[in-house]
């Protein structure tokens, strides 16, 4: 009876002990620490650029005369995130061509030119992409006429010409 | 050696029964994550790559029409023949300026009945005054009077655009034959109207 009392006696003693150890255990995990963690951002913001014509049909020079300057104006938009360079050509070597013979060219090529603030000097068109207007990055619109000088041995007739623009990166 | 680190890293913790099928699992695995950083790579490397040239063209048409001035210089709108004297052949200069865009036609015609000098007085040379003009296409002609059949000859034709061309101005030569029963009159005059035409 003895042997069993002390055991029981110590059996408490463990417990207690035990439950000493928890609470001690569980008062480790009472003060709270601040966290923190971090993520970037990434973002790719590509180059684009755009160029605008307007389509609403063919433009018609109504001031044709031998002799003479004619010319027709239109505008043009340019949007780019980056520096570019607008640059312009013409079929035939930048000539109007007779509509009813391929063979019939204009003595003179037609040209363009800037007619905003700051007026360029003319470019006169050719088969190959000369260049026209340049600018940082921005949203531009770009007044134009298109001149053509009509000499008196031109036959008189109907002419057409395209005229190509391209924006590039600068 | 990502796809060999991530297929050591979980062959470690399993065992020889189950390694083969488990690792062809997590082989496939590696190879699909393996794509999808080289496609996300690729999408970054063609997203971030200049901007391609954009470029559009538009069309311009112009209908020339056929047109034809002539003008006489001021200088030459009152010629002098000079130094008359009978029995001999004044000549003056003078020019016209024509331009056209087609072939086109010059021609001539005098003020007076019979196309000679006239004066004030109502004397009459007895020779028609004539017109010289330069150049292959050009000729010698008299002036035709208003009575004259026909009363306008042609002094060039079909003379394309640009025969004359450098020099719109062209020359001309005004000869007149003073003979000894021309009467003497200090007032001679005749008005000489250059026409250009469209040649047909």
């Amino acid at each position: 009876m003895k042997r069993e009392a002390e055991r029981l006696g110590l059996n408490r003693i463990i417990s207690h002990l035990t439950l000493l150890l928890l609470v001690v255990s569980q008062s480790g995990s009472i003060t709270v620490r601040s966290v923190s963690d971090s993520t970037h951002l990434h973002a790719v913001y590509p180059s684009k650029l755009e160029l605008v014509l307007p389509h609403e049909g063919d433009l018609q020079m109504s001031d044709a005369s031998s002799g003479n300057d004619a010319k027709t104006s239109i505008l043009i938009l340019v949007r780019s995130n980056i520096d570019w360079l607008l640059q312009a050509k013409g079929n035939y070597g930048g000539k109007m061509q007779k509509v009813t013979d391929s063979g019939v060219l204009l003595k003179d090529q037609m040209r363009v030119q800037y007619t905003g603030e700051s007026a360029s000097n003319e470019v006169i068109l050719t088969n190959n992409y000369k260049n026209y207007r340049r600018g940082p990055p921005g949203e531009y619109q770009i007044p134009t006429d298109f001149k053509q000088r009509f000499a008196w041995d031109d036959q008189p007739t109907n002419y057409t010409v395209r005229v190509s623009f391209k924006v590039s990166p600068d | 050696m990502f796809y060999q680190y991530l297929s050591e890293s979980y062959l470690y913790t399993l065992n020889d029964s189950t390694l083969n099928a488990i690792a062809r699992g997590e082989s496939m695995k590696a190879i699909e994550l393996c794509l999808l950083y080289a496609l996300a790579a690729g999408f970054l490397l063609l997203s971030a790559a200049a901007a391609q040239p954009v470029s559009d063209s538009t069309r311009v048409c112009a209908s020339l029409p056929s047109r034809i001035e002539i003008s006489v210089p001021t200088q030459h709108e009152n010629l002098q023949l000079q130094n008359c004297t009978p029995a001999s052949r004044i000549s003056v200069t003078g020019s016209v300026e024509v331009k056209s865009n087609l072939n086109w036609n010059l021609d001539v015609a005098g003020s007076t009945p019979d196309g000679r000098m006239r004066s004030t007085e109502n004397h009459e040379l007895h020779n028609s005054m004539t017109v010289s003009a330069p150049g292959p296409s050009g000729g010698t002609v008299e002036v035709p009077g208003i009575q004259s059949s026909p009363s306008v000859v042609a002094l060039l034709s079909d003379i394309a655009p640009g025969d004359y061309s450098g020099s719109n101005a062209i020359g001309l030569t005004f000869g007149q034959l003073f003979e000894w029963d021309d009467y003497a009159d200090d007032n001679y005059q005749l008005t000489v109207t250059l026409a250009a035409s469209p040649a047909t």
